[in-house]
Formats: C-alpha cells, sequence, structure tokens
C-alpha cells in the first residue's frame, strides 16, 4: 500500500507542487491528467525519489520512505518514461536484466524472468541481443516495460509511456498493458494528457492544474460532474479533438 | 627482448641520478667543450653522460641542484649576469663567492669568448663603420639579437647605455638563425661571440668595442666543491691548452664541417693528449632508436598519470559542478602557461632532466581528459541518468555501468587529443635535460643543422601518427557497439 501525506514541492517562479494527498489502493490504477506543466510527471519523479520533497511524507506499507530508503524502495517500484530511457549502449536484453543481474541473480534466474517477459510483453526473444538504436519506438517502450517489470515489483509509475507511439501501435500497446496490469494485479500509477487513455485505464482519475489537484474521480464524473469550470473545458476540448 | 632491455636500460637511465653528469648549454662551443671534459674522464673510466640543458640559468640552477657536477662556463656571464647582484671585482672575490656555494673555479682554459656586434665585413666598409660608437650615426640599421643577449646584464640594455644606441629596427631571434638573417641581409648588426666559427666563414666584422663596455669572458669549468678530488685534477689539466685560435678551429669543425661534437673532441684529445677514448658519435638509427625511446618513455608515464587523475577529476567536476567550476579554471590556467615556461617552473621543484618534464608534459594532459570526461559525463541525458536512479542502481554501479561507458567516448577522444599534443609538447623537454627527440632538433637548431633538426622532427612526425592510430584502434575496441550505432 502506498500513500502520499501532504507531499509538497516548491518549483520556483511561484510554481508549488501539492500538497497532496493519496492513497493508491492495491492493485488499482490511479492515472494523473492535465496540460502540459502541470506538475503530473513531476510528482511521479516526487513518489520514486527522483526529487526530494519540501514537505509531506511518502508512505510505503505503513513505514515512510526517508532518502536513505529510497534504494531499497525503488526495487518494488518499477518506472517507465516517454521515450523509453533505454541506456544506449547495452542490448535490450542487458537493459532488462541490469539491476537483477546487480543483484547478483543466477543467469538461469533472469533467462527464465526475460522469457517470462517477451511472452508477456509479446517481445521477440530473437530481438533481446538488439540494441535501443535497432528497435522500433513500441519494440523500445516494451524493453523498458521489461526493464520496469524485471524484479516483479508491486508499484508500477508510468510516464506517458505512449506518449511517443504512432496511433496503431499505441492502441495495440494500450490493450495490452491493461490486460498486463489487470493480470499481473500492479498498482499503477500512470501519467497521460489524453482523456481517452486515462478513461481506458483508470480505476480513478486526478486531473491537475498549476500543481494542484483539480478533481479527483472517474472518467463519468469529469464529464457529468465536472466540479470547476477548467475540468470541463479541459474535458470538451479533448472530446473535441476526437471530433465524438 | 632486445626492445625490452633497450627500454629498461633507458628507464634506468631516466632514474639514474647517481652517474657523473657533465652539462653543456645549447651552443656548440659549450658542447665541444663538456664533450672533451667527457671524454678525458672517460679515457681513464669514469662514465659520465652530458646533458645539454637550455641556458644559463638552467645549467647554473642544475648545477646548484647537484644535477650536474661539472658544465663549461665563462667570466663574464658569472659576473654580470649570474652573480650580477654581488657587483664582483677580481677574480679572487669571483673564487669566493663561488666557493660560498659550494662550487670550485677550474682554470682558466686560455681563450677569451667575450661578446661583440658584428656586421658582414663589406657592409661596414661601405658605411665606414669600425667600431660600435660609429653606430649611432646609422640608426636605419636593422638590428637581430639572440634572446639572452636582449635580457642579459652584461648584454644589450647596458651596452644601448653606454653608447647611446637607438636602433629603429630591433628584434630577438635565435643567435643561429641571427648568422642566417645576416648572411641573407635581411639583418645588419647582431650580436656574435667572438670565437664564432662563422666569423670566419662569412667574413664577418667584430666592431670595436671602442668604450670597453664587454666584460672579460674566460673560459673555464665550473665543478661542484663535492666533486671527487681526483676528477677535478684530471679536469685541470685543460687549463691553457685551448687557446683562441684552436677554439675556433674546433668550431669550425663542427659547424662548418658539421663533424659530430663527440667527433671533434675526440679529435683535439688525440691531437692535444694523445688520448683516444673511442668516443666518435653514434650512429643515425642508434640516436633515432634511443630519443624515440626517451621520447615513448616520458609520453607513457605522463598520459598514464594523466589518465588516472583526470577521470576521477572529471568525474568529480561533473557531480560538484560549484567547485569543478573553480577546478576548470584553475586547469586552464596552466594550458595558457606557454609550454616552455612551465617546463622551466618545474625545475626548481623536481630538477633538471625527465622527472620536470614528465611532470610539465602530466599537467598539460589533464585538461582535454578532465574537461571531456566530466563533459561527457554531464552530457547524458537526464531521462538516462534518471531512469539508472529509478531502477535502483546504487552510486558507485551507476557510474560504472551507465556514466563511464557512455561518456566513454569523449573520455577516448580526450585521451587522445592528449597524447598527440603530448608527442609535440615533449620535445620542448630537451631544454631542460629531459632527452627524447627535442634533443636533435633543439642542437640541430643551435647548429644550423638541417639533418640534425629532421633526424628528430620526422620520427616525432610519425610518433604523432602512430599515437593517433593507436587510439582510433583502442577506441574500435573499446566503444560499446551500441553507441557505434
Amino acid at each position: 500500500m502506498l500513500a502520499l501525506e501532504g507531499l509538497t514541492k516548491d518549483l520556483g517562479e511561484n510554481f508549488s507542487l501539492g500538497p497532496f494527498d493519496y492513497e493508491f489502493a492495491p492493485g488499482s490504477c490511479t492515472v494523473f491528467i492535465g496540460s502540459s506543466g502541470c506538475g503530473k510527471s513531476t510528482l511521479l519523479r516526487l513518489v520514486i525519489g527522483l526529487l526530494d520533497p519540501d514537505a509531506g511524507r511518502i508512505i510505503l506499507d505503513g513505514r515512510e520512505i526517508r532518502a536513505a530508503d529510497f534504494e531499497e524502495a525503488r526495487l518494488r517500484m518499477g518506472y517507465v518514461i516517454q521515450d523509453g530511457g533505454l541506456f544506449p549502449h547495452l542490448s535490450a536484453r542487458q537493459n532488462i536484466a541490469l539491476m537483477a543481474e546487480h543483484l547478483a541473480w543466477s543467469k538461469s534466474r533472469r533467462q527464465e524472468r526475460l522469457i517470462e517477459l517477451c511472452a508477456l510483453t509479446r517481445f521477440p526473444e530473437s530481438a533481446l541481443e538488439r540494441f535501443p538504436a535497432q528497435l522500433s519506438g513500441g519494440q523500445r517502450q516494451r524493453v523498458s516495460l521489461m526493464r520496469a517489470l524485471m524484479l516483479d515489483p508491486d508499484f508500477l509509475l508510468l510516464d506517458e509511456p505512449l506518449g511517443a507511439l504512432d496511433p496503431i501501435i499505441r492502441f495495440e500497446l494500450q490493450e495490452e498493458l491493461a490486460s498486463i496490469f489487470r493480470d499481473l494485479g500492479k498498482t499503477v500509477l500512470l501519467v497521460t494528457h489524453d482523456l481517452a487513455e486515462a478513461g481506458f485505464f483508470a480505476d480513478q482519475i486526478v486531473l491537475m492544474r498549476g500543481g494542484q489537484t483539480l478533481q479527483k474521480g472517474s472518467l463519468a464524473d469529469l464529464i457529468e460532474r465536472p466540479e470547476d469550470e477548467f475540468v470541463s473545458r479541459f474535458v470538451s476540448a479533448q472530446r473535441g479533438l476526437r471530433g465524438s | 627482448m632486445r626492445g625490452f632491455t633497450l627500454l629498461a636500460l633507458l628507464f634506468l637511465n631516466a632514474c639514474g641520478a647517481d652517474s657523473l653528469g657533465i652539462g653543456a648549454k645549447n651552443f656548440t662551443e659549450s658542447g665541444i667543450l663538456a664533450e672533451i671534459a667527457a671524454q678525458l674522464l672517460a679515457a681513464d673510466g669514469v662514465e659520465s653522460e652530458t646533458r645539454e640543458l637550455g641556458g644559463t640559468q638552467i645549467a647554473w640552477a642544475a648545477l646548484l641542484a647537484g644535477e650536474i657536477q661539472v658544465y663549461p662556463e665563462y667570466s663574464g656571464t658569472l659576473k654580470e649576469e649570474i652573480l650580477a647582484n654581488l657587483d664582483l671585482q677580481t677574480t679572487d672575490e669571483l673564487t669566493a663567492a663561488l666557493l660560498q656555494r659550494g662550487i670550485r673555479m677550474g682554470p682558466a682554459l686560455g681563450f677569451e669568448n667575450t661578446y661583440a656586434l658584428g656586421m658582414r665585413r663589406a657592409a661596414a666598409e661601405e658605411l665606414g663603420v669600425t667600431k660600435v660608437s660609429d653606430l649611432v650615426e646609422h640608426a636605419n640599421l636593422r638590428f637581430g639579437f639572440s634572446s639572452e643577449f636582449m635580457d642579459r646584464g652584461d648584454g644589450w640594455p647596458g651596452l644601448q647605455a653606454r653608447y647611446g644606441l637607438a636602433p629603429g629596427d630591433l628584434r630577438g631571434l635565435n643567435h643561429d638563425l641571427a648568422y642566417q638573417g645576416l648572411v641573407n641581409g635581411s639583418i645588419d648588426v647582431i650580436d656574435l661571440y667572438t670565437t664564432d666559427a662563422e666569423i670566419l666563414r662569412y667574413d664577418l666584422l667584430a666592431l670595436d668595442d671602442d668604450l670597453s663596455y664587454f666584460p672579460e669572458y674566460q673560459a673555464f669549468f665550473l665543478y661542484r666543491d663535492d666533486l671527487d678530488p681526483t676528477l677535478i685534477a684530471r679536469l685541470d689539466e685543460l687549463g691553457g691548452r685551448i687557446d683562441a685560435q684552436r677554439m675556433i678551429a674546433l668550431n669550425v669543425r663542427a659547424k662548418i664541417d658539421r663533424a659530430a661534437e663527440q667527433l671533434v673532441a675526440a679529435e683535439f684529445l688525440e691531437e692535444s693528449f694523445g688520448i683516444d677514448a673511442g668516443k666518435r658519435g653514434p650512429d643515425l638509427l642508434t640516436s633515432i632508436a634511443k630519443h624515440s625511446g626517451e621520447h615513448l618513455l616520458l609520453l607513457v608515464i605522463s598520459l598514464s598519470m594523466a589518465i588516472l587523475l583526470g577521470i576521477p577529476a572529471g568525474i568529480y567536476i561533473a557531480r560538484n559542478p560549484g567547485p569543478g567550476r573553480m577546478l576548470m579554471g584553475l586547469l586552464n590556467i596552466i594550458q595558457t602557461v606557454p609550454s616552455i615556461a612551465l617546463l622551466v617552473f618545474m625545475i626548481p621543484l623536481f630538477g633538471i632532466g625527465s622527472d620536470s618534464a614528465i611532470v610539465a608534459l602530466f599537467l598539460y594532459s589533464l585538461l582535454p581528459i578532465v574537461r571531456n570526461t566530466s563533459s561527457g559525463i554531464a552530457g547524458i541525458p537526464g531521462t538516462i541518468q534518471d531512469s539508472a536512479i529509478a531502477i535502483g542502481l546504487p552510486a558507485g554501479a551507476r557510474l560504472r555501468r551507465i556514466e563511464l561507458p557512455m561518456a566513454m567516448p569523449a573520455i577516448l577522444a580526450g585521451i587522445k587529443t592528449s597524447a598527440v599534443i603530448n608527442v609535440g609538447t615533449a620535445t620542448l623537454g630537451a631544454w631542460i635535460g629531459a632527452g627524447g627527440l627535442g634533443q636533435p632538433i633543439v642542437s640541430g637548431l643551435s647548429r644550423y643543422d638541417i639533418p640534425m633538426i629532421l633526424s628528430g622532427a620526422i620520427p616525432a612526425a610519425c610518433l604523432a601518427i602512430l599515437v593517433s592510430s593507436f587510439f582510433d584502434l583502442v577506441e574500435k575496441r573499446l566503444l560499446p557497439i551500441g553507441l557505434r550505432l
């Protein structure tokens, strides 16, 4: 169980984030949505400890994660970003297995897990020896996802995981991701600017603006019961864009 | 195996501080005198090493520091330049001042080599110039003086004041090039030494010092007080054996006939002392091999030190931009120090020879390696840095597995730059007695001996190309495949 308590971060220039108080129920998928610059990616970076908060706490299974604990806590979190963040000098296999290797998993254990993940993400095993530059955009995101899943973490933090992909691949991967979340029962925190994608994945949607939460609820809540004028504008703009 | 033995020998040679060192300043006469001393001792079975040093101050400093035990000097240079602040008048005063510093003066060799101003005889006659004071009338003459003469206490500044000279065109240049300039007519007046071979060769006129400005320049050897008395006694036998005509003849033999200094010295000893020390100078290939070996050793040691220290420093700077900027500033300043100056600055700290050269080359090699390491690491995209942290890798593993491999192309490029620059800079090491391929260049320059210069310059250029291709090969081997796509 992951929770945020009064988490805030001052980003300067009159822009501060939070305070955020959230609980992420096990197996749930929370989607953070908003226009670019609303702070949704920064929130994810706070949760995985890439940024230090100014105040507040991140609670993992009832215990606060302090700065010194993050290295261990990160082993229970998988993190995927828009362009994959793959290490260009390592093959797909090395990218995925790097941390397991560091933790001294045996070769056979690593190989077993790799085969499992390839099947799960429908990534061809024959492409494991390729380097990131030799992979398509969709394959790169699959490798990035496998890397995040390698240690079988309880939490997945996904920052625009489909953002850089063309629509057809995006649609395919959306389906696959949703089934992976469902089958593995991971607790997911996902960031997107796309309302349809949010609706597709989310148990709970958090709409953000200027570093603050505007509304929290289901897609239907946002559409039918907007709590703020910006919420209805954001919703109608996105729906208009889709021509529906 | 033989190559290895050669390298090991060179290394021992470079480290061996105990051997007897005989110094020479970087002009022919000094070189011949040093060779004469070395071969005289060699005939008694005493091995020594002759080391050509950049100039008066370096040779004097080397003697004081015990880097060398013997070198030929001139009374005027001691009184007016080295110990000028003591205002010594008599030879007794000079002897006492030297003894205070632990230096003993040998007997006068028998010739004087004083400064004079020289012109082409034909040009001087045309203008009716015979003495220095005649020059006052001819302000349009072009003067070209050796750099040392321009600055020395007994050189140009005092001469100018004594005679009231105000030349319109005055420049400093290498002494031996000044002769070339004089002969081809681009300069009219130069400083010369009265035993210079060129006076005979080019039919020059040494102008009469009618106001008696230039001091006496008796030649003799200086010894360290702690030198074995039997050796001193042996060297003292040279007193009075070389008169001015003899010295000019030896200089002509070396500079005009292009005989090696070792050979000239051997001929002199055979004629005057009936001694044959069997040293006629090494053949070309042996000397190129020896100098290349020394050069490579300077390069390898200084570059290894720069790599070992430069990469950690680059990592530190990438991680701590604040103090890093100061460190980079310092390295930039070092880089702007002219290389010859940096070499000379090292002498008080590390003495004459390869140690100083290695430290100076090391300092020069640092900047490209440090800068490329830090920019290589700082240039890794933020998303990749984040990913490495986010998957849980601790700092040490991130450095090893992600940052260093990704910065490798930049780091290798920095090392290659340093190495190639070092091959060139190391040639300057010869000025401070570090040997290497600069030795034939420096010696050849002071003798205007083009083949000798080329015997250093061509191997140095080849070495630079070799070093560069070596690192191309290393790059191919070490660069992660993924970064080449």
